[in-house]
């Protein structure tokens, strides 16, 4: 509607503008994608060239010969288990802010607050020399753990907003037929929010598989190393970064991708647009 | 129990029935009461919010304080730390670790936050209302679910001096175009700023178009019939309608410009060239983990925190500013 009222240059400005976007989009990743399938001389010879033949071999020589494999393995264990603790410890904590009688909510929901507002670069310090410590440096345990504390305040916020914003009928009607806070939890609060538990759950997946300096200061060895470190360790390896790199680049991106792809049915945007009012 | 031939309610007499229920006088019924005594109830409610607290304390609050007390020690993460008083915070103020120019490096990158704020929302506008645009607006979200290392990585390769966007300029003739992106200590943060504002815009598009579309139309199509142009509807009718949606995007950027950078600036310039894009974080990692000064490492991070309270804290003076001007 708001269309109607364009002119014709603003009409060909729209399509312009997002002509750029998009191809801004595609061609970096694909650029990525036929780096990763070129064989290394004929990158070497023209980097720039889009021909050169096409290999799957710096798929395999990065899985095989340079940890990606170990990897990206380590990245699954870790960030799902990280992942799923701090959806579940959110989750937890959202619904008793907000549906239950905790005590000095206020302050507990301005912790949250201030758990999300440290910067992890901050106490990454710390967490390194607390590791050491309690043996935990290079134990994806230790690390799945330190991931899904850091990360369950933001869910906890989430979760608390969608549930505040639930209708209170609903936990009326529990309460009368003699549910407990519990047995609330279980069969009403999490089967009505679960899409933002399934969001808070891709997300948390999302920032967790992404995250680096904690990775890159407590995960070492090439055994426990996430697939992110590897990377970034070896676009320091080089000066210019090859198809090897681009591969590995490749095969750790998918992972995160997948799991948006196969969640979209039940995440939803405007969920997300819905709790900032809270 | 309770059956449908039988009156509502169960003709128990009241006293009785005031044990376990307790009359909600505004919806004139009866609610059951919660289970146990409210000590009791208090402590079981706690319980939910106990994992969390935990694993905050422990991980987040407790660091948190450790490194303001390491900020002033010297430390190499072997043996003790030995106290050195604000010896670290005067080697910062001296600009040691380029102290001075990391802060002018994470105030210039505070001035894209518009820019990632403004262009999404004019996008917002361009695909909200077409039937085309959820499919382009999927599109747009595929930068949001790339890890920064990974995006930054491609981005270095393609701004490389011999890169990708350089040679295909060149071959169109478009060499004055064919700028050193990451290779110039003047352009390079603006190259940072435009590839974050790119990773971004998916997300800020997608809170956009859920405030825009939940508005009502009324006023626009009064705003069409008056003659009102794209312009005029955007500026008086659209943009105030999202302000909430701006703020919360600022706030958001504006805290992400100082605690999540690192990933994106390892994998595109390493701080550089020199440390014209070093930040805040990177600094942590720098000098705490590379070269092993865990109290200089420290004293940045606390200034990392501190920073985050400020402006968190001017959010808030701003809000209540604009609020009364509202006379809300």
């Amino acid at each position: 509607m708001l269309n109607r009222t364009l002119t014709t240059t603003g009409r060909r400005v729209q399509y312009f503008t997002i002509g750029v976007l998009v191809t801004s989009i595609i061609v970096p990743l694909a650029w990525v994608l036929r780096v990763a399938l070129k064989p290394q001389d004929s990158h070497i010879a023209n980097s720039t060239g889009l021909g050169g033949g096409m290999t799957t071999g710096n798929f395999a020589e990065v899985w095989s010969e340079r940890g990606v494999k170990e990897a990206l393995w380590s990245s699954v264990q870790i960030v799902s288990l990280g992942a799923l603790v701090a959806t579940l410890f959110g989750t937890l904590a959202g619904y008793g802010l907000a549906r239950l009688s905790v005590p000095a909510k206020p302050l507990l929901l301005v912790l949250m607050v201030a758990g999300i507002s440290v910067p992890v670069a901050s106490i990454t310090i710390p967490l390194f020399g607390l590791a050491l410590d309690l043996g935990l440096v290079d134990s994806k345990m230790g690390v799945s753990l330190i991931y899904g504390s850091i990360f369950s305040a933001w869910t906890t916020l989430l979760l608390h907003s969608y549930m505040m914003s639930m209708p209170d009928e609903v936990f009326e009607a529990a309460r009368t037929d003699g549910a407990g806070a519990w047995g609330t939890f279980r069969h009403v609060a999490a089967p009505m929010a679960m899409p933002a538990i399934i969001t808070s759950f891709v997300l948390n997946f999302q920032f967790q598989w992404s995250e680096l300096i904690l990775g890159l200061v407590l995960l070492q060895d090439r055994d426990s190393r996430t697939v992110t470190v590897t990377i970034a360790q070896f676009t320091q390896q080089y000066r210019s970064i090859g198809p090897p790199t681009a591969a590995a680049m490749v095969i750790g991106a998918v992972p995160v991708f997948s799991l948006f792809l196969i969640a979209q049915r039940w995440m939803r945007a405007d969920l997300l647009a819905g709790a900032i009012k809270g | 129990m309770l059956s449908r031939s039988k009156p509502l309610l169960p003709t128990i007499e009241v006293s009785e029935r005031a044990k376990v229920l307790s009359l909600d006088t505004a919806k004139a019924t009866w609610v059951r009461k919660s289970r146990g005594r409210p000590v009791r109830r208090r402590f079981f409610a706690f319980l939910f919010v106990a994992p969390t607290l935990l694993g905050l304390g422990l991980f987040v609050f407790f660091p948190a304080a450790r490194v303001f007390y390491l900020s002033l020690t010297d430390y190499s993460g072997l043996g003790r730390p030995e106290w050195r008083g604000l010896d670290n915070y005067t080697y910062l103020a001296n600009d040691g670790q380029a102290f001075w120019r990391v802060l002018q490096n994470t105030a210039l990158l505070l001035l894209a936050v518009p820019l990632w704020i403004g262009v999404p929302f004019l996008v917002s506008l361009m695909l909200f209302d077409r039937p085309s645009g959820k499919y382009i607006r999927a599109v747009l979200f595929i930068p949001v679910m790339l890890p920064p290392v990974i995006a930054g990585g491609a981005f270095r390769m393609l701004l490389a001096e011999g890169g990708l966007l350089n040679e295909s300029l060149s071959s169109v003739g478009l060499d004055v175009l064919a700028l050193p992106w990451l290779s110039s200590e003047r352009l390079v943060l603006l190259t940072v700023a435009l590839i974050i504002g790119w990773a971004v815009l998916g997300i800020a598009v997608m809170f956009f178009t859920s405030a825009l579309t939940s508005m009502s139309a009324t006023y626009v199509e009064a705003a069409i019939v008056d003659g009102a142009s794209w312009w005029q509807i955007v500026r008086y009718i659209y943009w105030p309608a999202v302000r909430t949606t701006r703020q919360f995007l600022s706030v958001l950027f504006t805290i992400a410009v100082v605690t999540s950078l690192f990933g994106w600036i390892y994998a595109l310039t390493q701080g550089g060239p020199g440390v014209s894009s070093r930040t805040l974080d990177f600094s942590v990692y720098e000098a705490g983990i590379q070269t092993g000064r865990l109290g200089v490492g420290s004293a940045l991070a606390v200034v990392g925190i501190l920073l985050v309270v400020i402006v968190l804290t001017l959010r808030r003076v701003i809000d209540r500013g604009n609020a009364a001007d509202w006379g809300r």
